[in-house]
């Protein structure tokens, strides 16, 4: 939101240190002997470091696997749809009601469904994944290609171009729709990878949490939150770069 | 002839449309059934689903598992929302505050709100003041930041002709920065409103005694495919009559700041 | 601006193809296991002291020319009938009133084919808890409160006795393992779960025991046996079968040479040696026939159903559903 600058540096070094501040001082104020349910700061670190030794690395690595996998997949089916929808009008007669109801299912809704029919595996967290990511790009793309400039469509069909070349027309327009679909589903990728593992993980961060959580060890799940956090944080930062650098054109709107 | 027909077809993204999704799945799934011959633990029948949605309802359990949902939603959402909103508007209020807030905002936004799952299970136990605790967290960001947009984003020639015309201090918050910012806001509350359901449900799938979250991931662990698919019906039902009431409170409050389909 | 829509679809292509190629490298290795041919097989086992642990311990199936996986289940049937609904594991371990809780809601997801162990499942308390009986639980905080597990069942039984139900407790959902150290910092006053996780809260010193299944029940708990996908049994009988005779095996061992069988089964459940003989010696667990006792089940159920954990409309019909001996049968005879 703000841009880094002299004006804006000490308020936020002054967050940093009342988030620090404000942690420790928690963790003294709700200090119990025997049970550590508020860790303050260098102990998190601490575990940190020793589950960087132990399960961190694998964690990440299940998690990754499921959110990118899901993504991808839900993403490219969410724009093949959304075309569809956007352009094709039987797809839009029968598709778009579905959706519209679906969506009121949340995706997390599915979860225990998921579970029932994949199991505890990849596939039971990855198809969350799939469902949050089609959703909000299908939405995206049906309006980024159906609201495609009059100009450009009478200028594509005069230019007599072949299917592929017409299509790549609409893409190139609904682009910015799409990617901002592509980003929001990106996001909320990270609850749906956590929220799943939590009720049937094995490996993965929300697991890591909930063997944590059932252990008592307030550090461990801190850890997962802050690492999950960092996920996402890079994640985001990842996505913008490589839509500058792959659409130049577009204006990134900067994030809300 | 597809063109004649969409014209029937119902605007996107309402409840007509929403209803007609229901019956071509319904259609479909009876097809499924019928001609696919799954084993119920996988797809049970329609009829199934109904059948269990009847004796929830009939036993009394649907209703206080709804119950429990509805308290720590309302409570989650009034608590995190009337947070977000007085943040929102300090953000845009004092740039020395929004310098301050915005790295914290930043930082705790990223935070996912279910990774607090076990958190709260560990704090609060079953209590659903964990629940609360959840849902007021993943609203407030929400409503946060988009109300601080609103009020940035009102357009400074109507502050200025109104303190031209002597308006300021409460009045001018109450009969020009909050009716201008309010679709805004409404947006950011009917975004939160949304996400709070969600939160709702998926908080109870860890260490809860009641409520609807908990009702599917029970039945889920007693391989009751048709009960959980029944807990998801209700889920969408009430997410349905949330989001219809929101867009006639909306309608209500601002009719001069319509939404758009897809 | 022409030229520039040009750049970014060549790039795009190019991520396109870098994006194909990355999927279908990760892709074998994210799918789930190849379907498992008959030398092949994926079980689920909870960590406790039964036969499957014991001979996975021993790595008797793996000796024989089988290639296995194993699948640990640290949350118990629940998740283990699952993932057996699902297709992903061939053989399970578990509890017989955990399966009876699960099999009532879902027929035909598993058959029981033979018993492993008896008791086996124990309540425990914190010595300074000041919990001497089950009615001493009432207001407590409990650790081990899962829905259709059989810890939970015995302890329904066990509070249905003493007048009380489970809302009249705290309950935590929380797994074996985590038990002894949960208990120790106070966070639960009282654990039940499978031996020997709550048997190691009693033999590090702890907390007490309150109760066990057979005492809550009135005789013998049938404990925990062996269930089968039935796809897979109908398909491939002859491997549930060569699996049974290693369970056979497991048992004889258990009978006639404990101590090496109880550094087996120390080893693999990550406890000590100590409290694996405890456990035995103290008869908190028993070894069993292999043959399924459908008679003891029959009654089991019935108490079950009377108690309200499980609900079936014929209990005779349904237990004749679930257990099939005739495999057992076969290799017994032998």
């Amino acid at each position: 939101m703000r841009r880094a600058g002299p004006g804006t540096r000490l308020p936020r070094l002054a967050a940093v240190v009342f988030i620090l501040g404000g942690w420790t001082l928690l963790a003294w104020i709700f200090y119990s002997p025997r049970l550590q349910l508020f860790p303050p700061p260098w102990q998190v670190a601490e575990r940190f470091a020793q589950l960087l030794h132990t399960e961190l690395p694998a964690d990440i690595a299940a998690s990754l696997a499921e959110a990118a996998g899901g993504w991808v997949i839900g993403s490219i089916l969410g724009i093949v749809l959304g075309a569809l929808i956007g352009r094709v009008q039987l797809a839009r007669l029968l598709l778009r009601p579905v959706i519209d109801f679906l969506r009121f299912i949340s995706p997390l809704a599915w979860v225990p469904l998921a579970i029932l029919w994949f199991g505890i595996g990849y596939w039971s967290k990855a198809s969350i994944i799939v469902l949050i990511s089609l959703f909000t790009v299908v939405v995206n793309t049906a309006h980024g290609m159906s609201s495609m400039d009059a100009e450009l469509r009478k200028a594509s069909s005069s230019l007599r171009l072949s299917l592929l070349q017409r299509a790549e027309v609409a893409l190139m327009s609904a682009m910015p729709d799409i990617l901002v679909g592509l980003r929001y589903a990106l996001g909320a990728a990270w609850g749906g990878v956590v929220l799943s593992e939590l009720v049937a993980g094995d490996t993965g961060i929300g697991a890591m949490e909930s063997y944590g959580g059932q252990s008592f060890d307030v550090a461990q799940i801190m850890v997962g939150m802050l690492v999950l956090a960092a996920l996402g944080y890079l994640a985001n930062w990842g996505f913008v770069q490589a839509q500058r650098r792959l659409f130049p054109w577009i204006i990134a709107n900067r994030a809300s | 002839m597809m063109r004649r027909l969409a014209r029937y077809l119902p605007s996107s993204g309402s409840t007509a449309s929403a209803v007609l999704g229901f019956l071509i799945l319904l259609a479909v799934w009876w097809a499924a059934v019928g001609l696919l011959h799954l084993r119920p633990v996988i797809l049970p029948s329609p009829v199934s689903v109904w059948q269990q949605l009847v004796g929830m309802v009939e036993a009394g359990t649907l209703a206080a598992d709804v119950l429990t949902s509805l308290w720590e939603l309302l409570w989650g959402f009034v608590i995190g929302s009337a947070a977000g909103v007085l943040s929102g508007m300090a953000l845009a209020r004092s740039a020395w505050l929004r310098a301050f807030l915005d790295p914290l905002v930043e930082t705790f936004r990223f935070i996912v709100p279910f990774s607090l799952v076990p958190l709260v299970v560990v704090w609060f136990g079953v209590s659903p003041a964990g629940k609360v605790f959840v849902v007021a967290y993943a609203c407030y960001f929400v409503v946060a930041i988009n109300t601080a947009s609103a009020i940035q984003g009102i357009d400074p020639l109507i502050l200025k002709a109104a303190s031209m015309l002597g308006v300021s201090g409460w009045r001018l918050l109450l009969r020009v920065v909050l009716p201008a910012a309010l679709p805004r806001i409404l947006t950011g509350l009917q975004l939160a409103l949304a996400y709070a359901w969600v939160s709702v449900i998926a908080a109870e799938y860890v260490g809860a005694s009641a409520g609807l979250g908990y009702l599917i991931t029970n039945a889920q662990s007693g391989l009751e495919t048709a009960k959980v698919m029944a807990g998801m019906v209700v889920i969408g039902a009430l997410g349905c009559v949330f989001s219809v009431t929101v867009a006639i409170v909306r309608r209500v409050l601002v009719p001069y700041a319509a939404e758009a389909g897809w | 601006m022409i030229r520039e829509v040009d750049v970014s679809v060549l790039r795009l292509k190019r991520l396109a193809a870098a994006a194909v190629a990355a999927m279908t490298l990760l892709l074998p290795g994210i799918g789930q296991a190849a379907p498992p041919g008959v030398r092949e097989l994926s079980i689920g086992v909870f960590p406790a002291l039964r036969p499957l642990e014991l001979i996975r311990a021993m790595h008797w199936l793996e000796d024989a020319g089988y290639k296995v996986s194993w699948h640990d289940f640290l949350q118990g049937i629940p998740p283990e009938a699952a993932a057996m609904a699902a297709g992903s594991i061939d053989f399970g371990e578990a509890d017989t009133s955990g399966i009876e809780q699960v099999a009532s809601h879902s027929p035909g997801v598993m058959w029981y084919i033979a018993d492993g162990a008896m008791n086996y499942v124990a309540l425990v308390a914190r010595k300074d808890s000041g919990i001497k009986t089950v009615a001493d639980l009432k207001g407590r905080k409990v650790g081990g409160v899962t829905p259709n597990t059989a810890p939970t069942a015995v302890l329904q039984l066990a509070l249905a006795q003493a007048g009380l139900t489970l809302h009249d407790i705290q309950g935590y959902n929380i797994i074996g393992p985590s038990q002894p150290a949960a208990l120790e910092r106070g966070a639960i006053d009282a654990a039940i779960s499978y031996v020997p996780y709550t048997a190691e809260a009693i033999t590090s010193g702890t907390s007490t025991l309150v109760t066990t299944a057979s005492v809550v029940y009135g005789k013998p708990w049938p404990g925990g046996g062996v269930i089968v996908r039935p796809a897979f049994a109908k398909a491939h009988p002859d491997v549930v079968e060569d699996l049974l005779r290693y369970v056979v095996r497991a048992e004889t061992m258990l009978r006639e040479h404990p101590q090496e069988a109880y550094k087996a089964l120390a080893a693999g459940t990550k406890t000590s040696l100590k409290n694996v003989s405890f456990c035995y010696t103290e008869g908190l667990v028993k070894p069993t026939a292999v043959l399924p006792d459908k008679a003891a089940m029959i009654a089991q159920a019935t108490v079950l159903q009377k108690f309200h954990v499980i609900n079936v409309p014929d209990v005779t019909a349904f237990i004749n559903e679930l257990v099939h001996p005739e495999f057992a049968a076969k290799v017994v005879a032998h």
